[in-house]
């Protein structure tokens, strides 16, 4: 009886079903649990420690040393993931971790613990994210791996959209601590669906039938020169400006909306949040296959050149409902972002052993800028009006396009064409030559 | 392929089941503590030595009550937001309290400070809400109260006439 409900939800296959279908699978439900149990940990937190009566100054406190945290963690998480050999082992502590941290936030509401958590959970999330990169890369090889990265953006953005809902609900029908519970619990899931993944099928041995496959890096030794490479500089300056200028118009256009709604606000600015993960789960693996059978240029420059468009249109338009309308453009940045941030990092340490370390660097600068961007956008818009902060925000958001257009070269492996031909089948419109190098 | 199980297997199985006991544990004593009766001693006045010579008084629970976080509801019994903040004037009276208005899971709130007038605090049954004499459509365009603007006017909003009735009595701090 239980066996036969944990199967129909896909927990259970002890199967027909080919084994790798199984690991995949389990990959699937590991982005969408993981995006699930992340998201009370976003701006919901104030809401729940004002509720039990927090000054703003302490809420602000205990969120920056979150906030620090998981800055300073990013390459040490990335270091940490590359140096351990069970990938699955590095994800599933840091699941636990972030259970236990939002455990502590939902039981021990104090000062010091909060603090605790928030650090706590800045660290995990730091080995969270590279570690599900390392796993997939090695599930499916460099081959397919823009394939499967536009699966588990698909998987993310589904599991953000759906815990927006869930968390939403559950904050208004049962309390805002139970949404931490709530929060804990989906961490189950998770772990179970980390189970899913099956050590025989994280081989390397995709990787090493590449023809072109150089020395291991075991034998070489591990060593700092990707760090130095020209192209991976690059793509940490592009997007770290991408974020600098992207990070703050969400909460400035939520703003908006507040002062400009009625009693409808609530809801338009969730619309807001879940309709850009609707575009992004709808078009990630069409991202997937055109970043493999095109390259990853063209998915980049326009992923990048629709934030410009998105300041200019926040900065000039004022009905509450077509601004959800213009956040669909963000579920087009986020998709591209979110499937070429892992596989242009991949790409440029191919076979240097230091892939996570190489997304922690990457973290790091997107960290860094979103920090920036939401003090530098408040303070504009706290003198000069909303307005000019999307405006200045556009403007960054050109520099990063033209900074990509510039700086970055095709990181696409010669040789890789496997998907050419379904990659341009995925949606029309859409030439070579946008961004052709 | 014959399923391998190595070691990590089992003890994530093992970590599962006891993540599981502590999630449950954790849901109970949450649910318990949510149905602990708030009720407390009745009025007793004493003196107490240890206190030399200050007096001591108990309320009861229903009396007094903290007012960070309380929840802001219109006379149409819209959301208006959480009090976040409690402005004070140089009589130290509170002048106006600060709300969290408006957004979705912590998005897109705007800080709106509120005149103590407009505030009702006799409720009745239902004392872990305050009214207010305002409604969203008053509030939403109300300028935002921002604490680290030091050299700017602060706005307040409140209603034109103020109500009849005063203030039920200074929650204290």
């Amino acid at each position: 009886m239980t066996t036969r409900l944990l199967s129909r939800i896909g927990l259970w296959v002890r199967p027909a079903a080919e084994p790798m279908t199984r690991s995949l699978r389990g990959l699937d439900w590991l982005n969408f649990f993981v995006a699930n149990f992340q998201t009370g940990f976003g701006p919901f937190i104030s809401v729940y420690l004002t509720g039990i009566g927090w000054t703003q100054g302490a809420i602000g406190a205990a969120l920056s040393a979150g906030t620090v945290a998981g800055m300073v963690s990013q390459v040490p998480g990335g270091i940490l993931v590359d140096a351990v050999r069970s990938k699955r082992a590095a994800a599933a502590a840091a699941i636990l971790a972030i259970m236990a941290s939002a455990l502590l936030i939902a039981l021990w509401p104090a000062l010091l613990p909060i603090a605790l958590a928030e650090v706590l959970h800045a660290f995990a999330s730091s080995v969270l994210g590279p570690a599900i990169a390392a796993l997939s890369l090695a599930l499916v090889g460099h081959g397919a791996f823009g394939e499967r990265l536009g699966r588990n953006a698909r998987y993310l953005a589904i599991g953000n959209a759906f815990a927006a809902g869930l968390m939403g609900t559950f904050g208004y029908y049962v309390g805002e601590r139970a949404v931490f519970l709530l929060t804990a619990a989906l961490g189950i899931p998770a772990l179970a669906a980390i189970e899913m993944i099956r050590n025989a099928d994280l081989s390397s041995a995709k990787i090493q039938q590449r023809p072109a496959a150089a020395p291991k890096p075991e034998s070489t030794g591990w060593s700092w020169r990707f760090l130095r490479d020209r192209r991976l500089l690059a793509y940490a300056a592009c997007a770290s400006l991408f974020q600098l200028a992207n990070a703050a118009m969400l909460p400035i256009a939520a703003g908006m909306v507040t002062k400009r709604a009625g009693s409808e606000a609530s809801l338009v600015i969730a619309a807001c949040i879940v309709a850009p993960q609707a575009v992004t789960a709808v078009i990630s693996p069409w991202v997937g296959r055109v970043a493999e059978g095109r390259g990853r240029r063209p998915i980049l420059l326009l992923g990048f050149a629709v934030l410009p468009i998105r300041g200019m249109l926040f900065a000039g338009i004022t009905d509450p409902y077509l601004m959800v309308l213009i956040q669909l453009l963000d579920g087009l940045s986020a998709a591209a972002l979110g499937v070429l941030t892992p596989l242009i990092v991949a790409d440029i340490t191919r076979d240097t052993g230091g892939y996570t370390t190489a997304l922690g660097v990457v973290g790091l600068a997107i960290g860094g800028g979103a920090t920036l961007s939401t003090i530098a956008a408040g303070l504009v818009a706290d003198h000069l009006g909303s307005e000019a902060a999307f405006l200045g925000l556009a403007a960054g958001g050109l520099c990063a396009t033209v900074l990509v257009g510039t700086l970055m070269p095709e990181t696409r492996p010669p040789g890789n064409h496997s998907a050419a031909i379904r990659g341009a089948s995925g949606l029309p419109g859409f030439s070579s030559s946008a961004g052709g190098p | 392929m014959p399923p391998i199980r190595n070691p990590f297997f089992s003890s994530l199985r093992l970590s599962l089941l006891g993540a599981g006991t502590i999630i449950a544990g954790a849901l109970f004593v949450g649910l318990a503590a949510a149905q602990t009766p708030s009720t407390a001693p009745t009025n007793q006045a004493t003196g107490d030595a240890a206190l030399n010579g200050a007096s001591l008084d108990y309320f009861p629970r229903d009396h007094l009550f903290r007012i960070l976080g309380k929840e802001v509801l219109s006379a149409k019994g819209e959301d208006m937001g959480r009090i976040v903040d409690v402005l004070f004037d140089e009589k130290g009276e509170p002048h106006a309290a600060v709300i969290d208005f408006g957004g979705f899971l912590g998005v897109g709130t705007r800080k709106i400070a509120i005149s103590w007038s407009a505030l009702r605090f006799d409720l009745g049954e239902k004392k872990n809400v305050i009214a207010l004499d305002l409604g969203r459509e008053q509030l939403k365009a109300a300028p935002e109260y921002k604490y680290t603007e030091s050299d700017k006017p602060i706005p307040v909003v409140a209603q034109p006439q103020s109500p009849p009735q005063e203030p039920a009595p200074d929650p204290g701090r």
